[in-house]
């Protein structure tokens, strides 16, 4: 396992498709949730120009997060200077009230993340998802354009190949941009590891239990592990068959809640 | 095994069974979680099926309820130590922009076939987009093998088919399979007793990683430009072979050779060289104005600049591109507004037929000619694919993706001639007459022709005159009086001069003896005129006399042999010496290419275009 050249071209990649998006989209932001994913595409940002991320890092915050994670927010902002908007999400009874309970309570991030759309008009949404996390995710692309109102057309997408990205935005809509669509849970936690990124504690394993992916408390349940090194994480992942969001309520409460919740504009 | 990632592409005709085929692999390779194995069944159950693995990809609602794939989907899995990339292409037709998207980036393709309904109309189409995107290791699956009445006699008569119908990119392997079943997937099939070739998973395992274009020339496509203190980063991504610090290169489409000074990367410092396939920043030497768009080639290798391209697209929009028309094309990181000058043809996939008037172009291969609005930076397909790779928007909506195959003329230009500043701009060098003068065995052929092999296989516009030759034509009814190698020289001049109008580097080999000779052909040169002064010792070159020329005229039966009975004069100032008795044959050839190279650079010297804002 200490051959990481697939690492090096998965970088690169992500730097490049960094890069494209700040080339191409103005006014960027990039959503951070604190969570291993985002804060490893925050390490990449720093990596792509040179230490300084060149625009704002935007939390949707439904004040629910663990406390560590707001700890951790508050340590890593400091020491890497960000520039971080909390955005305050709507409460959960103004939502779609046919959505199931987690869901719903989910949804309040994408109405979060509208009200961040709707006052700053920025072009280019950066995100840190992955096509292995969720099936629905998989039809992604890198550049994924939203109408005027964030939703998605996932049966509309333009053709993507060979680094050619849709830049063109229309008045009021915009792109999100996902540079590490190709990357693997796995791939994510060697490269925190090979990069010593930080990382919040609870994905580590205390008393037989840790976070695997890390949401709302309301909506998110530890698993049980031993894993108390990124090493014991990596090995109980090359040996687990548990999808990875097991542990996010709203993806099983019914058989089309996830893809409800990202064709209405969820990250 | 960390480096060791094949990616698959899974297409072919609606219906035949790609992501059941998938779904099936996974499940037999035992990779799928009891929990998804249950919810197969389920979800299955509910639409009063039998377990659908089609279920495992097709994850959308529209498309569990239509039984069809909508997008590319991807699945990772590592099997035996190695990682699989899985992409499932949608086989409908109006979802050949997605099966493009799913393609474009795979190592290899398993083309699935349905063998009780035959070839389809997607199944020609995929297979031909397959070969135009360069994928050229496909295995064929021959699906629904279970379904037929004498599936031996049926599998001879389709493979003999499919062999036929993909001769561009001849199948590795023709697999009977049973996907719904899982036979010949993974476990070998009880009812294919006849077939005794490799199952599904033993193909895949058999796919190698197509390398990164690391052996190419280098090309490299500016993104952007970072102020960072007091310097400016260029940033971009190395497309095509490797760049060291300290190389030199040429800056597209202002035609400018630039020196990387360094190659930068954060957190670490400087790099030393950077490859295919990353992203780096570099800094130039001297304060370039470039920005996104420009691109940095390696020297002497035929990328261009040109305005006029002609391309071969896959067509996708439903309207056709017209005369006229205005387009966008994109290619590296350009952006640039086109007319449409002419349409030259529409090939159709389906029945190998090509016309202007007759197929559609929708789904079909379109070759057209464009304008550009300022020089567009490529590669014609046949030097670097990968360079030549290009889209074509309308508006903001992609109608095309394809390459760009040659550079087209001028139009309004056609009845002018051909300015030697174009030929440069091809060409990537200045024309240049470089005489190499020296006494009759000095190495004069053999360093011009050594050279010329060497500049030819960077691209350039190469001839070699060589004296030897030119007497058993043109100058043929010449003798070795003074007055006559005075004329054989100015002959071999007017010849080199004809060359080198036309762009080429000419290396003249020819002894020309006398010093007010060669100071004519020097005065009357319309191009760079260099002498190279080859200048063995009469000793060594006696000694080597490869012609027998020496030994003829110590015999007393060649006449006013150069050196022996007739003068050299040696030159007085000559533009560079070589000593082939002193050092060896490789050496004198480096120094003599790159005396070339330096002598041929383009001369423009600075971009015309607006200061990056960085």
């Amino acid at each position: 396992m200490n051959d990481t050249r697939d690492l090096d071209a998965l970088e690169h990649a992500a730097i490049g498709i960094l890069r494209e998006a700040y080339a191409t989209l103005r006014p960027l932001a990039m959503l951070w949730s604190m969570g291993k994913d985002s804060t490893a595409l925050l390490w990449l940002a720093r990596k792509a120009f040179f230490g300084e991320v060149p625009f704002p890092l935007v939390q949707l915050d439904t004040e629910l997060e663990l406390d560590e994670v707001y700890a951790f927010r508050e340590s890593l902002a400091r020491a890497w200077d960000l520039d971080l908007r909390v955005e305050l999400c709507p409460p959960e009874h103004e939502m779609d009230p046919t959505l199931p309970p987690a869901t719903r309570a989910a949804a309040r991030k994408t109405e979060g993340l509208k009200r961040y759309l709707a006052r700053e008009s920025p072009q280019g949404i950066i995100v840190g998802i992955r096509r292995d996390e969720q099936a629905t995710r998989a039809k992604e692309r890198i550049f994924s354009p939203r109408s005027p109102g964030g939703t998605w057309d996932v049966r509309a997408q333009p053709p993507e190949l060979w680094g050619y990205y849709a830049t063109d935005v229309a008045h009021g809509a915009h792109v999100r941009v996902h540079p590490l669509l190709h990357w693997t849970e796995i791939d994510i936690w060697r490269y925190t590891q090979r990069e010593n990124i930080p990382y919040v504690d609870l994905y580590l394993a205390r008393d037989g239990m840790r976070y695997r992916s890390l949401g709302e408390k309301n909506i998110t349940v530890p698993i049980r592990s031993d894993a108390a090194s990124i090493d014991a994480i990596i090995a109980e992942l090359h040996a687990t068959r548990d999808p990875e969001r097991a542990g996010r309520v709203m993806d099983a409460e019914s058989e089309d809640s996830f893809e409800r919740l990202r064709t209405a504009g969820y990250m | 095994m960390a480096d060791d990632v094949a990616r698959i592409v899974v297409a072919g005709h609606v219906d035949h069974g790609k992501s059941t085929l998938i779904g099936r692999l996974m499940l037999d390779l035992g990779l799928l979680h009891q929990s998804k194995i249950d919810e197969v069944i389920a979800s299955s159950a509910r639409r009063g099926t039998e377990p659908e693995w089609s279920y495992v990809l097709d994850s959308l609602q529209e498309e569990r309820d239509q039984a069809i794939t909508i997008d590319t989907t991807r699945v990772w899995f590592t099997h035996r130590e190695r990682r699989y990339t899985i992409i499932d292409a949608p086989g409908h037709r109006q979802f050949l922009a997605n099966m493009l998207s799913g393609a474009s980036d795979a190592d290899a393709a398993v083309l699935v076939v349905d063998a009780a309904a035959g070839i389809g109309e997607q199944t020609l189409r995929h297979a031909y987009l397959l070969a135009f995107l360069g994928i050229t290791h496909v295995i064929v699956a021959l699906n629904k093998i279970d379904l037929l009445d004498d599936p031996r006699r049926r599998f001879a008569e389709l493979a003999a088919e499919l062999r036929a119908a993909l001769h561009r990119t001849p199948p590795a392997a023709i697999v009977p399979v049973s996907a719904s079943r899982g036979e010949n997937v993974v476990l070998r099939a009880a009812s294919t007793p006849w077939y005794d070739g490799p199952t599904i998973a033993e193909t895949i395992e058999a796919i190698r990683r197509v390398p990164a274009p690391l052996e190419r020339a280098f090309r490299f496509d500016v993104q952007d430009v970072y102020r960072r203190g007091n310097e400016r980063v260029v940033v971009g991504i190395v497309t095509g072979g490797a760049i060291a610090q300290g190389a030199e290169v040429l800056l597209l489409p202002a035609g400018v050779r630039v020196r990387a000074e360094r190659l930068v990367r954060w957190p670490e410092r400087d790099t030393p060289v950077a490859w295919a396939g990353e992203s780096v920043g570099i800094v130039l030497d001297g304060d370039r104005f470039l920005g996104r768009g420009d691109a940095l080639v390696a020297y002497g290798v035929p990328a261009r600049a040109a305005r006029g391209i002609a391309l071969e697209t896959f067509w996708l929009a439903a309207q056709a591109p017209a005369t006229g028309e205005r387009l966008r094309i994109k290619r590296g990181t350009q952006d640039v507004s086109v007319t449409v000058e002419s349409v030259a043809a529409v090939y159709d996939i389906e029945t190998a037929r090509e016309g202007v008037a007759g197929p559609t172009a929708q789904y079909n291969i379109v070759r057209l000619a464009v304008r550009a609005d300022t020089p567009l930076v490529f590669d014609r397909r046949a030097d670097n694919p990968h360079g030549a790779r290009t889209v074509l928007l309308r508006g903001d909506r992609v109608v095309a993706v394809g390459f760009t195959t040659a550079e087209v003329a001028e139009t309004q230009s056609a009845a002018l001639p051909v300015a030697q500043a174009e030929r440069e701009a091809r060409n990537g060098h200045r024309a240049a007459i470089v005489w190499l003068t020296g006494l009759s065995g000095a190495g004069k052929s053999t360093l011009a022709r050594a050279a010329e092999r060497q500049l030819f296989a960077r691209g350039a516009a190469v001839a070699v005159v060589d004296g030897d030759e030119l007497r058993a034509g043109l100058t043929a009814d010449l003798g070795f009086s003074d007055a006559d190698r005075s004329e054989n020289v100015r002959r071999a001049a007017a010849v080199a001069g004809a060359l080198a109008s036309a762009g080429a580097i000419v290396l003249v080999a020819l002894i020309a003896p006398f010093a007010a000779d060669r100071a004519a052909a020097r005065a009357s040169a319309q191009h760079p005129f260099v002498e190279v002064y080859v200048s063995a010792a009469l000793e060594a070159c006696e000694r080597r006399d490869p012609k027998g020329l020496y030994r003829r005229a110590r015999e007393g039966t060649l006449a006013a042999f150069t050196g022996l009975e007739s003068r050299y004069d040696v030159p007085a100032q000559p533009d560079l010496v070589l000593d082939t008795s002193r050092v060896p044959l490789e050496e004198a050839v480096g120094a003599l290419v790159a005396f070339v190279d330096e002598r041929t650079r383009p001369l423009r010297t600075e971009n015309t275009n607006a200061p990056t804002p960085a």
